[in-house]
């Protein structure tokens, strides 16, 4: 029973396609309990044909491995024991366990003395342990076992007898300059031929032809099956025998071989489709990747559901009935629809796709017959990697969103400090030069300063309100452009007139060209954007500088506004960050949010142009706006008109 | 004494209004909802309604329609409403003009005062005067610093149009349909080139214009004063 060195013991069951495995399994899950040894377990796949029941019953009892938390392989040898070895060595397993049939004490001396002999042979310090796994006795009875092997096609029956037919009759005719020996090695060579492109049963079928025309017609006595020669008889008798071997060893190589490049080409298919799906992002293309590599693997069709289109599942153009299986499948994540326990009826069979912790999606599938062992393994293979993929998008959604929300907190909480702040000043004043005007009577020369203080400050907290409610506009989408002719005459003249008192302290120079064509654009989000670039000038420049604001064309198509200054300029690291909200430099003047350079920034892009900042050589920075705009020569369209 | 109803439901709005407005002789009538509104000024018959478009019972807009239904006197627009879209229909279903929200007290009493003036049957139309610019309406002569200025026939409808409305403003609309007809309503293009022309003619600096203002988004004002 257990060594007693139980650290590093590593348990191994074996598992079959039959019943008793998963005994087995339940006796071995005890044992590595008891043992407090990691268990796996392993089924070994070899070259013998099996039917569908077994292959169900084998996909039971990985089932229950896994149910059990038994990591599970398959693996492929030609000798279940050698594999079962060879896996134990690489694992670096201590103890092997295997099921003992009680049926066939003959059967169970020959294996475990095989078993154990070769176990000696290739590895030492492996114990193996023959649990009884039932009382009951294994009746199944498993018709066809190695079908295949003669399930060739009746049309190799009848090529393969034709074969040997004519090649007889061609040897007949030159049979007396060729001798009886000499026909005997052709026609071994013709059968030994065949086997490399038919089945054993034509394979053995040519070769006893072969022998009976051989001995009939060729071997003397001529016309009679009797042999006279001693040494003929053992001829005969190679023959049939070589023949037989060659035939039923090739066919075996070519099933292996055919076994081995399926498995090839499926493994190529998953590789190619994994490898396809890294790259995707979209989930149109996900759809179509899946849908083609179900194509490939069953030649069926497919539908897949995303977790994010379950809600709208029902507003899909399937069939009613259909919806209600696919969302059935994603909310009981259980397989539904065609060959499953529930909802036969259906065409498609549904298999839900679930990732680690979250439940991704659906696939549907139209299929003709009932999958396969192999074929549900590749489907759980497929399935592991759409969800896997599904379900990166759908924590990095989550993530992002979590992201979002934290901006948008910190948002709102630098919003909240630096706008209560601003509002607080202008109040300030509000509050106390009228409280002043009202208590004491005052010459009227303090009166007319207090008065133009609350003047001031209801300019000011009127500017806040207009900057916070383009704020909100901009973040919540809903600018329109609604573009009309203007004249920049009366675009500069609006802007000047809502900024007249700051700019009365400064030298403010318009630059327009003569002729400057009417330009098609939104007045009030045009006028916005100038509004608050030179409102940032006259922030950061000291009183009696130069502002000048230069307008031109370019291309005849794009509108370029300049607002340069000859304040202190912007902090050489800062220029790519002056448009961002909540930006603020060191100003001239108290005061400010922060949103207007950010407002005229989002302005200018709602109108589809572009906005940037940079310092001039000789000082000062510069602002340059470009707004994509049609033009209307004045003086050309008056032409026309008058 | 001409009287005022005030159409509005902010208190403090109502109350400033009232202050300004007695202090300068006019009655005052308040009303803080729009059915109130239209009740008073049945009962009162006031010389003119300032109206303000966001009304807690009733769309602004519908104050103003069933107004204009038997209420012939002028009717002023207030509106915190920044969207020109707003006071262009207001100003189309028949509002005499439009003050946005926070006005000046003394920008206000301007309207009201050309709002006022509009009313009353001129004396004699044939002829105006605006500072150092004369226009004869039935001769066709424009004069500036008494010398005749030259213009086309749609210059001059233009001028003559806005000159008879002096001091309020007229939608792009109403001008394009005054003096090309329906089918140019959409035109704006030739309405600013006939302004800009017309400015060049009759504006000491045409790029700084004192008698043709630009109301943005809305229209144009003709400024005598």
């Amino acid at each position: 029973m257990p060594s007693d060195n139980t650290e590093n013991n590593r348990l191994l069951v074996a598992i079959s396609h039959k019943t008793q495995s998963i005994n087995l399994l339940i006796k071995a899950k005890q044992l590595s309990e008891q043992m407090n040894a990691p268990l796996q377990a392993v089924h070994i796949e070899t070259l013998r044909n099996t039917t569908e029941t077994d292959k169900q019953q084998l996909q039971r009892n990985i089932e229950t491995a896994n149910n059990l938390g038994i990591p599970t392989r398959i693996i492929t040898d030609f000798d279940i024991v050698k594999g079962i070895i060879r896996f134990a060595i690489q694992e670096g397993i201590t103890h092997i366990i295997v099921g003992k049939q009680k049926q066939n004490v003959l059967n169970l001396i020959l294996r475990q003395h095989s078993f154990a002999s070769k176990l000696n042979q290739l590895s030492e310090g492996i114990h193996i342990y023959w649990l009884s796994t039932s009382a009951k006795k294994d009746y199944e009875i498993r018709p066809g076992a190695s079908k295949t092997a003669f399930s060739s096609d009746w049309t190799d029956y009848v090529i393969t007898t034709i074969c040997v037919l004519i090649s007889i009759f061609g040897l007949y005719v030159y049979k007396d300059s060729l001798g009886y020996r000499a026909v005997s090695y052709l026609l071994l060579l013709e059968v030994s031929a065949m086997a490399f492109k038919f089945g054993t049963g034509p394979v053995l079928v040519a070769s006893a032809l072969s022998a009976l025309f051989w001995n009939f017609l060729f071997l003397p006595p001529q016309f009679t099956l009797h042999i006279e020669n001693t040494e003929d008889v053992l001829m005969f008798v190679l023959f049939f025998t070589i023949a037989l071997l060659n035939g039923v060893l090739t066919s075996q190589i070519r099933n292996r071989e055919f076994k081995i490049r399926k498995r090839e080409e499926i493994t190529q298919i998953l590789y190619n489709f994994s490898k396809q799906i890294a790259d995707i992002s979209n989930a149109e293309n996900l759809k179509k990747a899946t849908s083609d590599v179900f194509t490939k693997l069953f030649k069926c069709e497919s539908i897949l559901f995303f977790n994010d289109d379950i809600s709208t599942l029902l507003t899909e153009t399937m069939p009613s009935t259909e919806r209600k299986l696919a969302l059935w499948c994603y909310e009981n994540s259980k397989v539904c629809g065609k060959f499953s326990d529930h909802f036969q009826e259906s065409d498609y069979t549904y298999f839900p796709l679930s990732g680690l912790q979250t439940k991704t999606g659906v696939i549907g599938l139209k299929l003709t017959k009932q999958l396969k062992f192999e074929e549900k393994q590749h489907l759980d293979a497929v399935m592991v990697q759409i969800s896997g993929k599904l379900e990166r998008a759908i924590v990095s959604k989550i993530a992002q969103k979590a992201e979002l929300l934290d901006a948008s907190d910190r948002l709102y909480k630098t919003l909240f400090n630096s706008i209560s702040h601003e509002f607080r000043i202008p109040v300030t004043t509000i509050m106390g030069a009228s409280d002043t005007l009202m208590t004491e009577n005052y010459p009227d020369e303090i009166k007319f300063q207090l008065f133009n203080e609350i003047n001031i400050a209801s300019i000011r907290l009127n500017n806040l309100i207009e900057n916070l409610l383009n704020m909100s506009r901009l973040e919540s989408g809903s600018i329109s452009v609604r573009p009309d002719w203007y004249d920049v005459h009366d675009l500069i003249n609006k802007v000047k007139e809502g900024i007249r008192q700051e700019l009365d302290e400064f030298n403010f120079i318009i630059e327009i060209p003569d002729n400057f064509p009417l330009i098609r654009v939104d007045f009030g989000l045009i006028e916005q954007v100038l509004h608050n670039l030179l409102l940032n000038a006259t922030q950061y420049s000291e009183n009696g500088s130069t502002i000048n604001l230069s307008f031109k064309i370019e291309d005849m198509s794009v509108l370029q506004i300049k607002v340069a200054d000859n304040g202190p300029g912007i902090p050489e690291k800062d220029c790519n960050v002056v448009f961002e909200k909540f930006y603020r430099a060191h100003s001239m003047r108290t005061g400010g949010t922060g949103l207007g350079l950010s407002i005229a920034k989002g302005f200018a892009e709602a109108h589809k142009g572009e906005i940037s900042a940079y310092n001039l050589p000789q000082g000062g920075a510069c602002f340059v706006v470009k707004i994509p705009t049609e033009i209307s020569d004045i003086e050309q369209l008056s032409n026309k008109i008058s | 004494m001409d009287s005022v109803l005030v159409i509005d439901d902010e208190r403090q709005i109502r109350k400033l209004l009232e202050i300004t407005l007695t202090a300068n002789g006019y009655h005052v009538i308040e009303a803080d909802t729009g059915n109130k509104g239209i009740k008073l000024a049945a009962s009162h018959n006031p010389s003119i309604i300032i109206l303000d478009l966001g009304l807690p019972d009733m769309e602004g807009i519908d104050v103003l329609r069933s107004l204009r239904e038997w209420y012939h006197k002028p009717i002023l627009i207030l509106s915190v409403r920044k969207s020109e879209e707003d006071i262009v229909k207001a100003l189309d279903f028949g509002a005499n003009d439009y003050i946005p929200k926070p006005f000046r007290t003394g920008e206000l009493l301007a309207r009201l005062r050309v709002a006022l003036r509009n009313t009353q049957p001129e004396t004699d139309m044939s002829s105006l005067q605006f500072n150092n610019l004369t226009i004869d309406l039935s001769k066709h002569i424009v004069q500036k610093n008494n010398e005749i200025i030259k213009l086309t026939t749609t210059e001059f409808s233009l001028l003559a149009l806005m000159t008879q409305n002096e001091g309020r403003v007229l939608t792009h609309t109403f001008i394009l349909k005054e003096i090309w007809g329906y089918g140019y309503v959409d035109q704006t293009q030739y309405l600013r080139v006939f302004i800009a022309q017309l400015r060049k003619k009759i504006e000491d600096n045409p790029s700084q214009p004192s008698f043709i203002i630009t109301e943005s988004g809305i229209g144009y004002r003709f400024n005598g004063v």
